[in-house]
């Protein structure tokens, strides 16, 4: 991230860490650094902003700097002490500023691991329902999830005209589907040929039967027909 | 001769525990316990399980296995290679964790940089309410709570746990700060 804020001006040329330790170090005056360019390159961040705000951070802590050493110092006691404010204030930023370099390093090395997969179970894992025949919640949130992401990736081909999907018609097709075949997939009911909308209303449909027990979904997410009590008690 | 033959056999049982062991755990198994458990049968020392580890390695790496050895958090343990990683992104598709936001690297970093550190001390290098993310962190197990400071109400101090070393691919604390030193 420090190569981002990357300056180039007159006296200096490097990363922005560098130049505020050798402020702190006294080895560049602050007095040498031009306002301007300064500012310029301020302006110049607040339109890109991809560059992050850090930047405009250590920029902004510059010119306050700056405009302290160009205000007339009445004593020389002040001046101690805006010395050591200064020494401080610098110390934070850099202090502060490590640690963001720190953590960017964290990211790659997260981003990294998720390219191993450790023994037995994933080790970014979700929880899984415990319940032996029915799918649990977070299955079935995890399905939604994933069909609206097929979705977006389908997207629309060509809209003729947006038909309106209700519920009720695709609870009964659901119902005379499930009547005739054992089982379906999820494969099957959302198929690409339908709409976001249609897959919605659908998935709608789906939790409505599940709610009147009509319907229940296995743990290998079939949709499979509910014996109805009686059926159940032969 | 038959001194060559019974040191193979026991190299060659040392190495199956090994592999026995790490098979049936998903987290870093430590050297020392490795070490405790082979020596129920076969005395040995640091230097021959080191390198029959090592030798282990090489092996799956020479009969280009889909898994290795690797010296993670503090252990060792097994994990599939990075190759394998496009398939099972695919069988794992909605299991994969969540990413660590950019403040709470910020905040991980200060705390195995500075550890045991206060959330005070914390908020002090920030400059804002940490508060938060401390508690999603201890929640992902990436911190705990290691001591009280004696101090006035007695704060928590935090530190980094094993699950943070796995987590971010890194073998122990002392190669945390070699590579991250500020």
């Amino acid at each position: 991230m420090l190569n981002l804020s990357h300056i180039s001006i007159t006296n200096f040329n490097g990363p922005m860490a560098l130049l505020l330790y050798l402020i702190q170090k006294e080895e560049l005056d602050i007095f040498d650094i031009t306002l301007k360019e300064l500012t310029l390159h301020y302006l110049e961040t607040i339109q890109d902003f991809d560059l992050k705000s850090d930047f405009l951070e250590c920029i902004s802590f510059l010119l306050l700097l700056k405009s302290r050493r160009l205000l007339p110092t009445a004593t020389t006691v002040m001046d101690e002490d805006i010395q050591e404010i200064r020494s401080e204030l610098i110390n934070k930023l850099l202090e502060h500023m490590n640690f963001k370099d720190v953590a960017d390093s964290l990211i790659k090395k997260e981003e990294n691991e998720f390219n191993f997969f450790a023994r037995g179970h994933n080790p970014f894992e979700e929880k899984k329902g415990l319940g032996l025949e029915e799918v649990a919640i977070q299955d079935l949130a995890n399905k939604l999830q994933e069909l609206l992401e097929r979705a977006e990736k389908n997207g629309p081909k060509k809209i003729v005209w947006e038909e309106a999907f209700e519920i009720g018609p695709k609870i009964l097709w659901l119902e005379e589907t499930l009547s005739k075949i054992e089982h379906l997939s999820f494969d099957e009911v959302f198929t690409e040929n339908k709409s976001r909308q249609e897959w919605i209303v659908l998935f709608l449909a789906i939790l409505e039967l599940i709610k009147a027990q009509k319907i229940l979904i296995d743990k290998n997410l079939w949709i499979v027909k509910r014996p109805s009590p009686q059926e159940e008690k032969k | 001769m038959d001194r060559k033959e019974t040191f193979t056999t026991r190299r060659k049982e040392i190495k199956r525990i090994i592999e026995a062991l790490l098979f049936s755990t998903n987290e870093p198994l430590s050297f020392e316990k490795m070490k405790e458990i082979v020596e129920i049968d076969y005395p040995t020392n640091r230097l021959e399980l080191q390198t029959i580890l090592k030798g282990m390695h090489e092996e799956y790496e020479k009969n280009e296995n889909a898994f290795q050895i690797v010296e993670l958090g503090g252990g060792y343990m097994l994990r599939t290679i990075k190759e394998m990683h496009p398939y099972l992104a695919k069988l794992h598709q909605n299991r994969r964790g969540e990413k660590i936001s950019k403040s709470g690297a910020t905040v991980l970093a200060i705390i195995a940089y500075k550890e045991p550190i206060t959330r005070s001390e914390i908020e002090k290098i920030r400059g804002v309410d940490s508060s938060g993310i401390l508690h999603t962190l201890l929640e992902r197990e990436l911190i705990e709570v290691v001591g009280k400071l004696e101090a006035p109400g007695r704060p928590s101090q935090y530190g980094v746990t094993q699950k943070f070393l796995t987590h971010f691919g890194l073998k122990s604390r002392d190669e945390l700060k070699l590579s991250l030193t500020p």
